[in-house]
């Protein structure tokens, strides 16, 4: 029995082309009538073929029922900290941030009894949303919370949060230098107000990360928790060394 | 008073330094919780929980009725884990059930010449041969992913008639000197297709993880190239980040 059924092994060929070719987002790949003649296959098979590059999430069907190739994500890198602000430069894109909201709050009690702390401690939660900036619109990439205990960062509504990102101001004006940061991934379902502001549906599929950063000696730097857009968003773990770029960048 | 990396996550951090020193050996048992929480003055739920993550990870395991024991380094960990060992990120897959038990499956094996693309993500010219691999891994009966693994057959001469019910594929790899140490991990949330719907039996358009990777060996040669289908009700992933800019100095 052969190890790759047929519209597998289209899907791949279908696959090398758009990675090997120079093909921008929107361009037109081959119609189902041009595969079926051209590899002689059938067309339920060229369906199964295209079906599965949809679902990958690397075409998507356009007007015509045409099939085209769909948009690059964001590379969010996992290289360590600092974050992913940097990468975006060196990438060219264009992310913009805006503050949501910047609160005192009772820090929320499932991450109190997480991090033991005592019920009504008070954190500042600051909420941002990061979209990125394209020719036609900005599309929401995520919503980024961020807590850090108020004891810890007396006085922070002094700094400007909306423009500089918590942990420069953490170290620039508290002296607090980011050492180890751990976090979880999950997929969770979006409720109202994430569905609103990343601009997709209630209960669709959504990037749960949620972690903690610590200092350099071991204590809680900050909490954070992004919800993020599954569709704009790919993590990538790369040997610096070994940077070349492949199709994964896609 | 500052709040502090959790006792618990301290003291795993202790037992793996103690293993990487050699002063636990694979195969053989670490200190009882008992003895452990006079060792280092932690209470009992400290100790208990320090345990049981390190146990999730695979590097303890319980035999029961004798004790905790320091796996042995045979990979398997390796396989589940998906480390990139140079570097400052790690990014594991995490069971959500630890205490479960891992098995795996294999659906396919066999040769696959004249897949452009995959002879590409190996750096293989198209008139070398590939070598590929499909499994499932299940939790309790459970399928926890689909993984797709495709090997250049020029390193692996005979590997189509290995036996992988005995050896894991990385040690086999290894005997061969061409075990991947370094990996490009790329990691999305897609669709499942119908077939793999089915094998992880989930529905069809459901949400998944796509984890790719490719694995590299010690002199830079790309010996494997992997796909996964990961069930999110099943797993999740652990990301463990550093900073990389500075010489950060202990305390």
């Amino acid at each position: 029995m052969k190890l790759l059924n047929k519209d597998e092994w289209i899907a791949n060929e279908l696959k090398y082309d758009l990675f090997t070719q120079s093909v921008r987002e929107g361009d037109r790949l081959p119609s189902e009538s041009e595969i079926i003649e051209k590899y002689s296959i059938q067309k339920t098979t060229a369906k199964a073929a295209y079906h599965i590059l949809e679902q990958e999430r690397l075409i998507e069907t356009g007007r015509d029922n045409n099939n085209l190739v769909s948009h690059s994500r964001f590379l969010n890198p996992l290289q360590g900290i600092p974050s992913q602000t940097t990468l975006a430069e060196q990438d060219a894109l264009e992310i913009r941030t805006e503050l949501l909201s910047f609160g005192l709050v009772e820090t929320e009690r499932e991450l109190a009894e997480k991090l033991n702390l005592s019920a009504g401690t008070l954190s500042y939660k600051i909420m941002k949303i990061r979209q990125l900036v394209r020719a036609d619109g900005q599309v929401p990439l995520a919503i980024d919370s961020a807590y850090i205990f108020e004891e810890q960062a007396p006085k922070l509504f002094r700094y400007n949060i909306e423009t500089t990102s918590l942990l420069e101001i953490l170290e620039k004006e508290y002296g607090r230098i980011p050492g180890k940061e751990e976090h979880f991934i999950e997929v969770v379902s979006a409720n109202a107000f994430e569905a609103e502001n990343l601009h997709i549906e209630e209960q669709t599929p959504l990037i749960k990360s949620s972690g903690i950063t610590y200092d350099i000696r071991g204590n809680i730097l900050q909490c954070m928790q992004s919800l993020i857009n599954r569709d704009w968003v790919a993590f990538t773990t790369c040997n610096p060394e070994h940077r070349n770029k492949t199709e994964m960048d896609n | 008073m500052g709040h502090k990396i959790p006792l618990y996550v301290q003291l795993q951090d202790i037992i793996i330094e103690k293993i990487e020193n050699k002063d636990y050996l694979p195969g053989e048992a670490i200190p009882s919780e008992r003895r452990m929480e006079e060792l280092y003055g932690m209470n009992r739920m400290t100790v208990k929980r320090a345990v049981n993550k390190l146990v999730e990870q695979g590097i303890l395991y319980k035999k029961h009725g004798a004790g905790t024991f320091v796996a042995k380094n045979d990979h398997q960990n390796r396989d589940l884990c998906y480390l990139d060992s140079s570097g400052n990120a790690e990014m594991i897959l995490v069971n959500k059930y630890p205490d479960k038990k891992l098995t795996t499956k294999l659906l396919n094996s066999g040769s696959v010449s004249d897949c452009r693309f995959l002879n590409h993500q190996l750096k293989l010219p198209l008139t070398e041969s590939v070598w590929g691999m499909h499994r499932i891994r299940l939790v309790d009966e459970q399928p926890l992913c689909v993984e797709q693994i495709y090997v250049p057959k020029k390193f692996f001469t005979g590997i189509d008639s290995f036996d992988f019910s005995r050896i894991t594929l990385y040690d086999y790899m290894d005997s061969k000197d061409h075990l991947p140490i370094h990996f490009q991990q790329h990691l999305i949330v897609c669709n499942a297709t119908p077939r793999i719907a089915e094998l992880l039996q989930i529905e069809d358009g459901s949400a998944i993880y796509k984890l790719e990777y490719l694995g590299i060996d010690s002199i830079y040669n790309t010996v494997e190239y992997t796909k996964c289908y990961i069930n999110p009700a099943i797993a999740e992933f652990r990301i463990r980040l550093e900073n990389q800019s500075k010489q950060i100095e202990p305390e």
